[in-house]
């Protein structure tokens, strides 16, 4: 499987301390890729070394089978890029920040720049300064996707926009893939948000990368048990992670286990324990990504002490 | 793409450069005024008439250094203010390598300088054109437009360069030049209680002689800025 990025053990440093420590992500060519973590996890920093705005204290990247930062320029070519915040120039118009953009790509397209103007419901005279939050994602959008990019690096795009605009974005994103085969890698904490199009998910918490893996073997893989007479000597051997236990109590009327590596099956092993399981619940997307969060953090609280 | 830069340049400094840009034109006028449609009598001695004309434009000459200077200030500064603002997100996710992008910043600004000093070798020919200048003294709109464009575009690289730093860097410059400026002297003459050569010293003549006397990199600003002369 080829892959439009490739980061190999990258370490980033802020003022001593590690912000990311020897990350290592392969996004596959074609995926929709989302970049989950909470704030501060290492998101936009992952993102800014990987755009080449800051240069590791070690590691490799590579994207779109070039050296980033040596072939920097041909890579940022074929590349659409939102930031995490607007960083167009505020005193520009919308047709001024397009004709600025469009003379550093080769690739631009402005016939169909013209159409997203008035898909995206932009009015070219307006000033950017004066436009609201969500009129300014849709530019940046519109900027992204007008170079006809092979990559699209999205740092969290839609964070803090409406419902209806969030929807209009990643709307023109998907289109723009699904005729395109273009690569996504989006970064966002907005976890349920991406489960409706991510085929692959990368979660990183305090700048280590804790699992990588289709959204469906993501999803698939963790389970909410619950079960009766569950015993502390099934934990010797597991043949899963217990990523968290919940005992019965008055609320819960029998035990809950939150599982990682969860196979049919396991059931029939637990039942010859004498664990009675009661009911196995699918976790959606940000349930998952919540309980693996949870069970890292304490995992590591263990280890530092 | 050097086009689009001009442009940016340009939307960037224009309000601050609209009064410069007039004073740019206006000044070389004004310093011509004295010598429009003047009159010499034959039994007058030509000298008394140069020495007018020469007196009233030495006058601005001062002027003409200060707006070279703030022009290219301006000019300097703006090319970076509005990167600066956005952390050079932006510029830094051009697919253009960094020299480039900073070359045809670099080229943009010199074009506005030329802009600016075409305005004002505009005002410095109207103005000679106009003038009747008595015999031994000459007109120098050209070579007076030459020492304002050295002395705009030296402006504009020094800030430039300052600017294009971090904000971090400008200030540990512009303060070490301020902490020079405010404590220099009186430091020296406490030290000159220690070591007497000290106390001699002028700090701020020296400063002045390194910098703008002898050659130094601002010497374009003192000089001749006469209009007109023998």
């Amino acid at each position: 499987m080829s892959h439009a990025i490739e980061l190999d053990d990258l370490t980033w440093r802020s003022g001593g301390e590690f912000t990311l420590d020897r990350l290592s992500i392969r996004v596959p060519q074609g995926s929709i890729y989302g970049f989950l973590g909470p704030n501060g996890a290492g998101k936009s920093t992952t993102i800014r070394l990987l755009m080449g705005m800051m240069r590791p204290h070690g590691g490799r990247i590579r994207m779109l089978d070039g050296r980033v930062p040596r072939d920097l320029p041909d890579v940022l070519q074929r590349v659409g890029y939102v930031p995490e915040r607007p960083h167009l120039f505020p005193q520009l118009t919308v047709k001024e920040a397009i004709d600025y953009h469009a003379a550093f790509y080769r690739s631009w397209d402005a016939l169909w720049a013209t159409e997203l103007v008035e898909r995206l419901d932009l009015r070219p005279d307006q000033r950017i300064r004066r436009m609201s939050k969500g009129q300014t994602g849709k530019l940046m959008i519109l900027l992204a996707l007008a170079v006809r990019p092979y990559l699209l690096v999205l740092d969290e795009p839609t964070d803090g926009l409406d419902p209806v605009i969030r929807r209009d974005i990643m709307t023109t994103v998907l289109d723009y893939v699904a005729e395109t085969e273009a690569t996504i890698f989006i970064s966002s904490h907005l976890v349920h948000e991406l489960e409706r199009f991510c085929d692959w998910v990368g979660v990183v918490d305090d700048g280590r990368l804790i699992t990588e893996l289709p959204v469906q073997d993501f999803k698939n893989g963790i389970k909410r048990l619950r079960l009766e007479n569950a015993s502390d000597a099934l934990l010797q051997r597991p043949p899963f992670s217990l990523l968290d236990r919940l005992p019965a109590n008055g609320i819960r009327s029998c035990e809950e286990w939150v599982v990682q590596g969860w196979e049919q099956p396991h059931r029939q092993l637990l039942e010859r324990e004498g664990v009675m399981v009661r009911e196995v619940v699918d976790l959606d997307l940000e349930e998952g990504f919540v309980e693996l969060l949870r069970s890292t953090r304490l995992q590591r609280a263990r280890e530092d002490r | 793409m050097g086009i689009q830069m001009l442009k940016l340049h340009w939307r960037a400094a224009r309000w601050p450069m609209l009064p410069v840009l007039v004073a740019a034109f206006g000044l070389p006028l004004m310093a011509g005024s004295a010598a429009w449609g003047a009159t010499y009598s034959v039994d007058h001695l030509s000298a008394s008439g140069a020495v007018a004309v020469t007196d009233g434009a030495a006058v601005f000459g001062l002027t003409f250094a200060i707006v070279a200077a703030i022009a290219g200030s301006i000019l300097g500064i703006s090319a970076w203010s509005w990167d600066h603002r956005q952390d050079h997100v932006y510029a830094l996710s051009l697919p253009v390598p960094r020299w480039k992008y900073s070359a045809l910043k670099f080229g943009g600004g010199t074009i506005l300088v030329g802009a600016t000093t075409a305005l004002f070798a505009l005002g410095a020919t109207t103005s000679s054109l106009l003038a009747n200048l008595p015999a031994g003294l000459r007109a120098y709109p050209g070579a007076l437009s030459l020492h304002f464009l050295i002395a705009t575009q030296t402006a504009f690289a020094l800030l430039f360069a300052l600017a294009s730093g971090t904000m971090r860097t400008a200030t540990i410059v512009l303060g070490c030049v301020m902490g020079l400026a405010i404590f220099g002297v009186p430091l020296l003459d406490f030290l000159g209680n220690f070591w007497s050569p000290l106390g001699d010293f002028d700090l701020v003549r020296f400063a002045y002689a390194t910098l703008v006397e002898n050659d130094g990199p601002l010497s374009i600003f003192a000089g001749n800025w006469m209009l007109f002369d023998v």
